[in-house]
């Protein structure tokens, strides 16, 4: 289940940045792919919330810069941790 | 039926692999749509093209008119334009008009609304300088809170009554250009409700109203008007009959026994034809696809007292027991529509995914009969059909189908079908009958009428002495595909005499025709005659009304004129593509 939030996280940016799957990493933060801008990142936010059926309060949605954090965020809003 | 971002972007992967015509869309915009991309991206592809979308700076659009360059240096509208989406908040225009209005007085507020439309015009002015690019110019939204409550709509100089003349005035501005639409979000709004269409913690970090699933709606809304000025819009209607013009099976359930009424669970059945003959009046060609006996098909026509669809409003018609994918192409031909302006609507997952397969260019749609109530409102939000043109030749185009003359011939079944009905996995197992099986296949010689060779009705009572007599076999075959398993949906009553095994009942339910079932069972059948070492294999048949599709089948199997095979140099083999035929 841990796994599943991880592995659909970065999909979800995969297809948003449209970047090829070695660039998404656990590791990966906002300065280290070109297309996370401000627009993609509300796109991305939106669309994390789409594919789990959540939401993110407005804190969550601006501050989430890293795939690490996304992770974190997101299992705590679907109440796994 | 709307898919998520994440499996539109999944089918956007296949773009690049096709050579699609471009298509050059602007958005020129005063709010924050980004978001919007990949949405036009998917639906430009389901139209057949490949979108090409260049988005105006913030709040620029006047300027973006004149020449100005985007994000990427290059100019945002240029003479190859193919489509301009303008998203015009009020919000950002004229905050007193869109949310101050009580402040405003008279004199203000005339000034405003002329500020406004003296904006729209010249902008269209400058756009028709650059390109002859269709406009769809996305409405106001009607406030959400009205300014005067519940007397809003009573004052005719409230704030809604005023928003709403402006929109007459600016449709009255855009038929002084040409190809330039008012688009309604309202309608948009309507139909995934106000609490999902707007996201306000973007609209309040980056004015950007709208949700994933409005932008998703917007997207598909404009691709409406996109597909009627290409004339991309669908044109023809195939439908099937049985459990999608009415409930039940009509070869079945007889007249009586479908379900088709104004009032009651036949309802919306009813309300679906309204539906239908609403579209042969704006000129979509129907046309009927069913596996039936015709007169069946015709006996409701002309008899039941609650169809609304009749003989003249279809256009075309194949009632036979081919399958349905040449079917749809003969109706094309008859037609002479092409592929790509049909909408398929079926209620067997195994009728839409052939025609998906083998027709890739036909729209299909899958209904469920037990949510007949939803069938209206399937056919009424797709769209497809919709054109910016309404005339007396649209009323008039069935007749027309019609005055044409000629039936095609029969085509063979092609490949394709066979590598469609491999990919179902279908598992055929025949058995002996026994006590848990004699009422299901009592059931069937009682039900069934169209593949039944002798039609011999049998009671439970009838079927237990056939089993517990030595001179007679009875067989049952189920069926287990990739839909899931359908049970037991063929039956056989053999009966031995010296060196012949006679076949007194061979039947299939009418659900499994079509797929060559038959043909496995009859080979298993000729096991079973082997078992009981005879020699002759005597097939019979008693023709009814119901059952002449199946007049040629011992023949066209290899029995002599009088329906004999000689088991011992003979054989009938069960086509390829089964799975498994296992024989117990």
């Amino acid at each position: 289940m841990n796994m599943d939030v991880q592995e659909k996280v970065i999909q979800v940016l995969i297809n948003i940045f449209q970047v090829s799957p070695d660039k998404i990493t656990t590791e990966t933060t906002s300065d280290n792919v070109e297309n996370w801008d401000s627009m993609n990142h509300i796109s991305m936010i939106l669309a994390l919330e789409q594919e789990f059926g959540i939401s993110y309060d407005e804190e969550q949605a601006v501050s989430m810069l890293s795939v690490g954090e996304i992770i974190e965020v997101t299992k705590g809003k679907l109440g796994l941790q | 039926m709307n898919l998520s971002l994440s499996e539109i972007q999944q089918e956007l992967k296949q773009v690049s692999n096709r050579k699609l015509q471009g298509y050059r869309i602007a958005v020129l915009r005063n709010i924050t749509v980004e978001s919007i991309i990949p949405y036009l991206q998917y639906y430009a592809f389901k139209s057949g093209f490949e979108a090409n979308v260049s988005v105006g700076n913030y709040d620029n659009i006047l300027q973006d008119c004149h020449g100005g360059l985007g994000a990427d240096n290059k100019p945002v509208l240029t003479s190859e334009t193919d489509c301009i989406l303008i998203f015009l908040k009020l919000e950002d225009f004229s905050w007193s008009l869109a949310r101050d209005f009580l402040s405003l007085r008279t004199e203000k507020r005339e000034s405003e609304i002329e500020g406004f439309l003296d904006y729209v015009e010249r902008t269209l002015q400058a756009i028709r300088k650059q390109c002859s690019a269709v406009v769809l110019w996305h409405g106001l939204e009607t406030p959400i809170y009205k300014s005067l409550g519940i007397l809003e709509d009573q004052l005719p100089d409230s704030q809604t009554c005023t928003l709403k003349r402006l929109e007459v005035q600016m449709k009255e501005i855009f038929s002084r250009f040409t190809n330039v639409f008012y688009v309604d979000l309202a309608d948009c709004i309507t139909q995934i409700g106000i609490n999902s269409f707007y996201d306000n913690r973007f609209w309040y970090l980056s004015a950007a109203p709208y949700s994933l699933d409005a932008l998703n709606v917007i997207a598909k809304n404009d691709f409406k008007y996109i597909n009627a000025l290409n004339g991309n819009n669908k044109k023809c209607l195939v439908l099937d009959c049985d459990n999608t013009l009415w409930g039940g099976i009509i070869g079945e359930d007889g007249i009586d026994g479908i379900k088709l009424s104004k009032h009651g669970p036949g309802g919306g059945f009813y309300d679906f034809q309204q539906e239908l003959v609403n579209l042969h009046h704006r000129g979509v060609a129907l046309a009927l696809c069913s596996k039936n006996n015709e007169e069946d098909v015709w006996e409701v026509f002309d008899m039941h007292p609650e169809m609304l669809l009749m003989r003249e409003h279809i256009a075309a018609y194949e009632i036979n027991w081919e399958d349905k994918a040449g079917n749809i192409k003969k109706i094309s031909e008859f037609l002479n529509l092409g592929l790509d302006s049909f909408v398929f609507i079926d209620d067997s997952p195994f009728e839409t995914d052939m025609v998906r397969e083998i027709l890739p260019q036909v729209e299909v749609i899958l209904v469920d009969p037990k949510q007949s109530f939803d069938y209206r409102q399937i056919i009424g939000s797709t769209g497809y059909f919709d054109s910016l043109l309404y005339s007396d030749t649209d009323r008039q185009r069935t007749k027309l189908y019609q005055a044409e003359s000629g039936r095609r011939k029969l085509q063979k079944r092609s490949d394709c079908i066979d590598e469609f009905l491999e990919k179902l996995e279908m598992e055929v197992t025949v058995k002996f009958a026994d006590e848990k099986s004699i009422q299901r296949v009592a059931q069937l010689t009682q039900r069934t009428n169209q593949f039944n060779l002798t039609t011999k009705r049998y009671s439970e009572a009838d079927i237990k002495k056939f089993i517990d007599n030595d001179t007679y076999d009875v067989l049952y075959l189920s069926l287990k595909d990739k839909y899931g398993d359908a049970g037991i949906v063929g039956a056989v009553i053999l009966q031995f005499s010296g060196n012949t095994a006679g076949i007194d009942t061979f039947l299939l339910s009418c659900r499994v025709i079509g797929r060559g079932i038959e043909n496995a069972f009859l080979s298993c059948v000729i096991e079973a005659a082997r078992l009981r070492k005879v020699e002759i294999v005597q097939g019979e048949y008693l023709p009814t009304s119901k059952n002449q599709q199946v007049s040629g089948f011992y023949s066209r199997c290899g029995f002599d004129k009088k329906l004999r095979l000689d088991i011992m140099d003979n054989s009938v083999d069960a086509p390829s593509y089964f799975r498994g035929v296992i024989f117990d």
